[in-house]
Parts: C-alpha cells; structure tokens; sequence
C-alpha cells in the first residue's frame, strides 16, 4: 500500500532550525542593521535637538527607511537567496548525507517542500522582525510612520525574498557541488543581458555604421538588472495643477512587476521539486546533477566562452587596431573557435570529472568548432544587408542627426520635412560608399593628420521601428582641397539652421522655440574664452535680449557648421540660460531683478562664436565684451 | 519478506548491478558476502529506497520501496558511511528518527541509553567512529523496524560491544521477527549469526541459500591414495579446488557429502575424511569458480 502524500515535516523543519540557526541570526542582524539601528541612532540624534519635526521631514524620514529597506531587501535577497538555498539542501552536495535523508521514510516531495519552507522562513522571519522593530523604533522616538509603508516596505522585501531564495533553489537542484550552485545562480541571473551585450558588441566589431544600442530587451530574463532598475521607493505628487510640489506619501514603484517575479519564484520552485524527483541520489558530487542539463551545460558554456573570452582574446590581439567595422576574419575565426573550445573541454572535464576528455569530447568539439566558425563568420559577410541599408524617405516619420569632431562641439539636428530627410539620406549615402576608406584608415597605425568626425544616424520609422547608424570618420587635412561627394554632402547636411541652434543654445530648435519665451535670467560662465569666476548673474531683460540676438545670427546664416575645420571652434562666451517649466507657477517676474534662486534650470546654454556679429554687440551693449 | 529480481543499475555506463536476484526469508538473518566492489552496497541503498534501479524489481512483502514512505517507516538501516548532521547532539538525531518513525520507541531508547552509554548531550562528530556506530545502533533499534539493513554493521565496535550488538539483533529477530540483511567481510562473525547467505560478484548473486544447505552442499575431502599422485577421479565429481600437501590430497568437492564419499571409494584411497568447511572457505573457493581467486604472486 502506498502512503498518502505529505509535504512537510515538522521534525526535519525543527532539525534544519536547529542546524542553521546561526545563518538565520545572522541574517536577521543584518536586516536590523539595515534598519531599526540606523533610524533609532539617527532619531535619537534628532530628538536632542528639540525642534519640532515638520511634516516634509517625517516622510523623507520614512522615504528614507522605505528605500533602504527596498533596495536593501533586493540585495539581501540577491546575496542571501543562494546561501540559504544551499543550506538547505546542502545535503544533495555530500553522498553520506544525501543517503541518510533519502533513506528516510519520507517522499522527495517532503523533504523539499519542508526545506523549501526552512529557508523561505528563516528569510521572512528575519525580515517581519526587523521591520517590526523599524515600527517600534519610530513609534518610540515619536517620529510619525504610516503603517501602509511599513507594509510597502515588507511586501517588496518578501517579494523579492520569494523570487531569489526559489530561483537559488532551482539552480541547487542541478547540481551537486556546492560550489558549482553560486555560480550557476550568479550566471544565470545575468544571462540575457550579459548575451545580448555580448552578441551586439561581437556583431558591431564586423560592421561598418554599426552602433551599440544595448536596448535590454531580455532584461526580463536578468531579474536583478531589471528589479534593482525598476523597483524602488518614490514619492507620491499631487497632480500638476496643485498649489504646491511636495509629495504626499510614498510607495514602490512596479510592485506588480515584483509580485510577478515572486509568482514566477513559485513557478520555479514547483519546477524544481519534479527536477528533485527526477534527480538521481548518486548525481551527488556532480557539476551538474541532470544528464538532461548536461549538454546544455556544456554547449552553453563553449557559446559563453567564445563570446566573451573570444572577443577579449581578439581585441588584444588584433580588435584594437582595427575601428569603423574593420576586421580580420581570420583572427575573429581563430579566437572564438579556440576560446570555444576551451570552455567546451573545460566543461567536459568538469562533467566527467577526468583531464583525459579529448577522446570522449572530440566529436563534440568538432560540432562546436564548426558551428562556431559559421556564427562568427557570418556578420562579416553582412547577409543581412545591415550595413548598405538606408530607409526609405517614404518610410521616415524623423531622423536625428548627431555630430561632434574634435574641432567642435556635438550638435544635434531632427530632420522631419522632406527636403531635410533627402538631405540626411544623401548624406548617409555617401557614409556608406565611402566605407572602403574610412576603413582603410580604421587600420592605419601611423599618426594622423586631420579631424575625426563621428556622426551618429537615428531613424525612427513610421512603423515604430528605429534605425541607428554611427560612423567615425577620418578627415585628413591633405585630401581637403579637391570635391570629395562624401564631404559636400556632409557640408550639405549640416549647413541645416538646426545644427547651428544646437551648438549655441544646448537644445534643439524646436526644444528651443519651446523653452524661448519662458527665459527669466542668465548667468555668465565664460568671457573672452576665459572662465569667469564669479559668474555674474542677468536679468531676463538681458538674457532675452541676448537670446533673440542669437537667434537672429543663426537665421542670417552667420554661424555655419562645416564638416571639416582647420582649426577648433570654441565659443567666445558661454551663458546659462534660466527658464522657468510652463507648468511651474513659479514667483511672478520682477523687473530688472535676477532670476530667483530657486529658478527651475532649463538645460538650455548660450554660446557665442566668432561671426555672431549681433550677439557680440548686445554683449557690447551691456558691457560684457 | 525482501525479494529483489533482475536489478539493474549502471554508472556511467559501468554495470555496478547486472540482474542481482535475491530473496531474504522473513524473520531471516541474511548474510550478504562478495569481494571489493561487488555491488552489495549498491544494492543496500537501492533496499532503503535512496538509489533508483534502471531495471528489475524490488518489494518488500509485496510492495515497492522507492518513494514510499509506508515500506521504509518498517525498515531501518545502518549504512558503512552514516549519515548525522555537523552541529547535531544524539538527542537531535532521535528527535529527528522520532519525527519520521511513528512507531520510534522511547522506552527502548531510555533502556538502551544504559547499554551504550554514551552523552545524550555530546555532538556526534566528536564521539569516536565506534561510538558513532553505537549510537546508529541505538537509533535504530528504537525505530522498531521489521527490516534492518546493515552494512559493515559492526566496524570499528571493540569486540565486547561486537556481542552486545549481535545479542540485541538476535533478541529483535527472536521477539519481534525482524528480518536482518547483513553485508560484511567478517565471513567469521557472519557464520555465527546468519541463517542464510548470499554470495555477490559482479553485479549478481552468484548464490544463496541457508548456511546448512551451503555447507551441505560443498564438501572438503583429505583424501591418501596408494600411489603419490591422484588418480583420475569418477565421473560426475565437481571438484571446485584441489590441492596436496605430500600425499595428502584437499579436494573442495560441490555436492552431497555420502555421496561424495561413495565416489571418491571407488578410486580405493588408503585414507579418506570429510571436513566441515567454513563459510569463508565456502567463499573463496565458491569465487575461485568465479575466477576470483587468490593468486600465487612471487614478488
């Protein structure tokens, strides 16, 4: 007769209690000093200055335990998740102790669900105490806490809790060497981001316009990048149209997105009670414990080796010579197949447990060779048509140009009219026809004599999608004086007016026709070319006046960007432009007076060059030449 | 009853069981023999339910043991390596039994704290080997099993807690009707306590039966024929190992003793007499058939 089903033992759970007590101590110090014992010192600091707590100073007080307490609970559950994974089943790593609870008249369901629960108890636990004393420490001390932040702040820490601890403990389930399960756990908590960096700065070695847009997309599958990214403590604002800024309460930002990780945690803890059935008693001792898991293993390790390894071996030896997409083939080849390789026998030698692997791993060295030089071949040859491809104009909803150069500044430009778009596709035309010199000169090792431009390509097209091309161009001084298409149309593109608005406010035009009437005042960095030290301040009156000028000097075409300069172009003047927000009410202006101290900062800048005659003479005008 | 038919397990390709058949009589003390890597432990640990055979069956009265907590609450076991956690005291371990044995008797543990006398309250790993044994004993002899699984039971036990062990294993099996699978090298001791016995090599049991059968079944001639050397034997004789010492031949003969005898008569020897064998005899020549053998090396 078979026995009905039990998922839990209270005396295995009084025994794991027993055994780990002082992890569990530990930890719950840890939280304490995290918390409670930070606040109470820093309360009773406050408590002997006798001044009556305002109500902004009592939230940022909570606003402070409620980030620490969130943040902290995401690392402590990061660290902490795999250690107690580990103790708990500690006993898979080690034969003896594996026989001894298997020999036990228990299911492998009961002795997992039991020590599951041991250490997601010990975690909470450690966790509701400090919070608890957190409450104790600000009723104490009478500095006011709403208890739905307390509440917030322990819902985020379990959360978390619940994810990591069952994430550690599915990664323990494949193994049986305790080592092995912290680096599984690290490993595959980075994964995808970690790839797909790795497979976008592989490609983009190979391809010429090629720029790294690290977009994250598998971010979700890299839980402490996107949890330490997303979830955090923040304050809760009044609408917009409120008399006044100052927040109103708290809260934790994408709870949902963490209450969904815990449940994806309690997905993977189920999926790792049928691994721990499957698991056999004498995979103990074993990198990796599931013979299913074992070729994933090993392959993956071969791929991860020859990515990251591969790339690094490359760039010492040939990458860093080498820019704008120019590459050796054969030493790409030769590093991600050799460092393949490598990770493939050493993950042979870990599985078999031998150094002798080469006659039970040659056939599958021999796949991974192969496969390994057809991946890496394969962007070189560009079967994509990535780096010939220009959008077409009927495609397009913006383009942003950016451009910068050691001679001057970066500026930025968003064509958006028809004329403007033809005018950046001509230009990005000419890029790509000149790639065999630009790389040419990628190679070069001799010094160079001229500017390098970079210009960077961002299309957004009307299907959503978005278009990025960066190019580094060499400008040699020698080739300058004959027609060159790549250079006229270069000069083409940015004698566009929206190149000039951005080298001299910071902002693009229309960022500026945004901001332009809401101006309030100025402050002076530089004159001359010399920094000012004490940075006199303007009036609105003048920073205005100054402004327009500006403005006109770009319109009459008096400030032009060319693609290539002799010499550096540096502003003569530089100011800081003040605005206030169009939402901001903000104290009404005074006239003639400086812009109030707490003037909201516009981002926006004031730079004079040479040949903005207007500008330099309203400078004149007040006195500032 | 244990009855465990046509085991398989491999590791790693390697067969450490290849079809080991057996049969434990219940209320049996089963001795359980073999060289160096024969597969006894491996079969002891598919018997309390830790490894999972690939192929073949085992049941205890019927019933399968793996995952299945009824079976294993009536079996208790006493591996070579066993197993109690770092930090934990002899009373941590038999809160522990008691948590899994509902039938784990405190009465008993309270009597057999005066036979093994040991600190209740002293961390296992700091006991010596033998007393670690002692206190396996003491905690499974309170889970009042029907089956006790022993491996190696008495390693490392000085002689005199040797016989108290044995004594209190015999007093189960008297009482109580336990059945007891033994696994052991001390071919000596084996004799003394085992009813039947099972001989493994090589992944199978080579074979079993009670120990009077056995030693029923194979005969230890000395035998003094008319001439220096042996004639040719009668047919039918099934000599397992034959050796001489001056005129006096040993003959290790499988088969009935009388009718041994009767055979040998024919070749008209001057002397001839029947010798009991022991069952580490019984062993050694059962395996030197099995072409485990001890083997003249002149070093």
């Amino acid at each position: 007769m078979k026995s009905a089903k039990s998922f839990f033992n209270g005396a295995l759970l009084r025994s794991n209690l027993r055994r780990f007590w002082p992890l569990w101590a530990g930890y719950a110090l840890m939280w304490i000093a995290e918390l409670p014992l930070p606040l109470l010192t820093q309360f009773l600091r406050l408590s002997s200055h006798d001044l009556p707590l305002q109500p902004y100073e009592a939230l940022a007080h909570q606003y402070n335990m409620l980030s620490a307490a969130v943040t902290g609970g995401h690392l402590f559950a990061i660290v902490f998740g795999i250690f107690f994974a580990m103790a708990m089943f500690a006993y898979l790593t080690n034969p003896r102790a594996t026989g001894g609870l298997h020999a036990l008249p228990a299911r492998r369901e009961t002795l997992y669900v039991t020590n599951y629960l041991t250490g997601l108890f010990c975690m909470l636990s450690a966790q509701i105490l400090a919070i608890a004393l957190t409450g104790l420490v600000f009723a104490g001390t009478g500095v006011p806490i709403a208890a739905r932040t307390l509440w917030l702040a322990l819902c985020s820490g379990a959360l978390s809790t619940v994810f990591f601890y069952s994430f550690g403990v599915f990664c323990v389930m494949f193994t049986g060497q305790i080592l092995a399960a912290p680096v599984f756990y690290g490993i595959l908590n980075l994964l995808a981001i970690g790839v797909e960096q790795l497979v976008l700065s592989f490609v983009g070695s190979m391809l010429y316009g090629y720029r790294s847009s690290f977009s994250a997309r598998l971010g979700f599958l890299s839980p402490p990048y996107e949890i330490l990214r997303y979830v955090h403590a923040d304050y809760i604002y009044p609408d917009i149209d409120a008399d006044k800024m100052l927040p109103t309460g708290l809260t934790v930002s994408h709870l949902g997105m963490l209450a969904l990780y815990a449940l994806a945690g309690l997905a993977l803890a189920a999926l790792g009670l049928a691994v721990y059935k499957r698991r056999h008693s004498e995979a103990t001792g074993s990198t990796v414990a599931i013979s299913w898991a074992k070729p994933i293993f090993q392959y993956g390790v071969a791929l991860c080796s020859a990515l990251s390894l591969g790339q690094l071996l490359y760039y010492i030896l040939f990458g860093q010579y080498y820019s704008n997409g120019a590459h050796s083939l054969p030493g790409i080849l030769g590093c991600t197949v050799f460092t393949g390789l490598l990770g493939y026998f050493i993950a042979e030698m870990l599985l078999k447990k031998s150094l002798h692997v080469w006659k039970s791993g040659r056939l599958g060295a021999a796949v991974v060779a192969v496969a390994l030089a057809a991946l890496s071949a394969a962007p070189s040859f560009d079967p994509t048509g990535f780096e010939r491809y220009v959008p077409e104009a009927s495609q397009i909803e913006s383009v942003e140009v950016a451009s910068s150069s050691y001679h001057w500044n970066r500026a930025t430009f968003t064509a958006d009219d028809a004329q403007a778009l033809e005018l950046v596709r001509a230009a990005h035309r000419s890029l790509i026809d000149d790639k065999a010199r630009q790389q040419a000169y990628g190679r070069l090792d001799d010094p160079f004599d001229g500017d390098i431009v970079s210009v960077s390509l961002t299309y957004c097209l009307k299907n959503g999608r978005e278009v990025m091309r960066q190019y580094r161009l060499y400008v040699e001084n020698a080739e300058m004086h004959g027609a060159d298409p790549l250079f006229d149309a270069m000069d083409r593109l940015l004698a566009e007016p929206g190149f000039a608005y951005s080298r001299v406010f910071g902002v693009t035009q229309s960022e500026w026709l945004d901001r332009q009437p809401y101006v309030i005042g100025a402050q002076l960095l530089m004159q001359g070319g010399e920094w000012r030290e004490d940075e006199p301040q303007l009036t609105a009156e003048q920073a205005r006046t100054l402004c327009d000028a500006a403005a006109r000097d770009i319109e009459a075409g008096r400030l032009t960007c060319k693609f290539y300069n002799e010499q550096r172009s540096d502003p003569l003047y530089e100011l800081q432009i003040y605005a206030r927000s169009p939402e901001q009410p903000g104290q009404p202006e005074q006239p003639g007076q400086p812009a109030a101290a707490s003037t909201v900062r516009s981002g926006m800048s004031l730079c004079v060059y040479e040949g903005m005659s207007e500008t330099l003479a309203a400078l004149d005008a007040m006195e500032l030449n | 009853m244990i009855e465990v038919k046509e085991l398989v397990k491999t590791f790693d390709g390697f067969a450490a069981l290849d079809g080991a058949t057996l049969t434990v009589p219940t209320g049996s003390i089963y001795g359980l023999v073999g060289p160096n890597g024969a597969g006894k432990t491996t079969l002891l640990r598919h018997l309390t339910g830790v490894y999972r055979q690939d192929r073949g069956a085992i049941a205890f009265d019927g019933e399968s043991v793996w995952e299945n907590p009824a079976v294993k609450t009536r079996i208790a076991s006493i591996p070579d390596d066993w197993h109690y956690s770092m930090q934990s005291t002899v009373r941590d371990m038999m809160a522990l039994y008691r948590g899994f044995y509902p039938q784990f008797n405190m009465e008993r543990y309270e009597k057999l704290k005066g036979v093994f006398e040991i600190p209740e309250a002293h961390m296992i790993r700091r006991l010596s080997k033998g007393m670690q044994k002692q206190v396996a004993f003491w905690l499974a002899m309170c889970c009042m099993p029907e089956y006790l699984i022993l491996d190696e039971p008495v390693d490392g036990l000085d002689p005199v807690m040797r016989r108290q062990v044995w004594s209190l294993i015999l007093q189960d099996v008297s009482e109580r009707g336990t059945t007891v699978l033994v696994s052991s090298h001390n071919l000596r001791e084996l004799e003394d306590v085992c009813d039947h016995v099972g001989i493994m090599n090589k992944g199978r049991v080579l074979l079993e039966r009670s120990l009077s059968e056995l030693q029923d079944n194979t005969v230890k001639m000395q035998v003094v024929f008319r001439e220096a050397e042996a004639p040719a034997l009668p047919e039918g004789l099934h000599v397992l190992h034959h050796s001489s010492t001056g005129r006096i031949h040993t003959f290790i003969l499988r088969g009935n003793s009388t009718e041994i005898q009767d055979r040998l008569a024919l070749c008209d020897p001057l002397f001839m007499e029947a010798v009991p064998l022991t069952l580490e005899e019984i062993f050694i020549y059962e395996l030197g058939g099995a072409d485990y053998e001890v083997r003249e090396i002149v070093l």
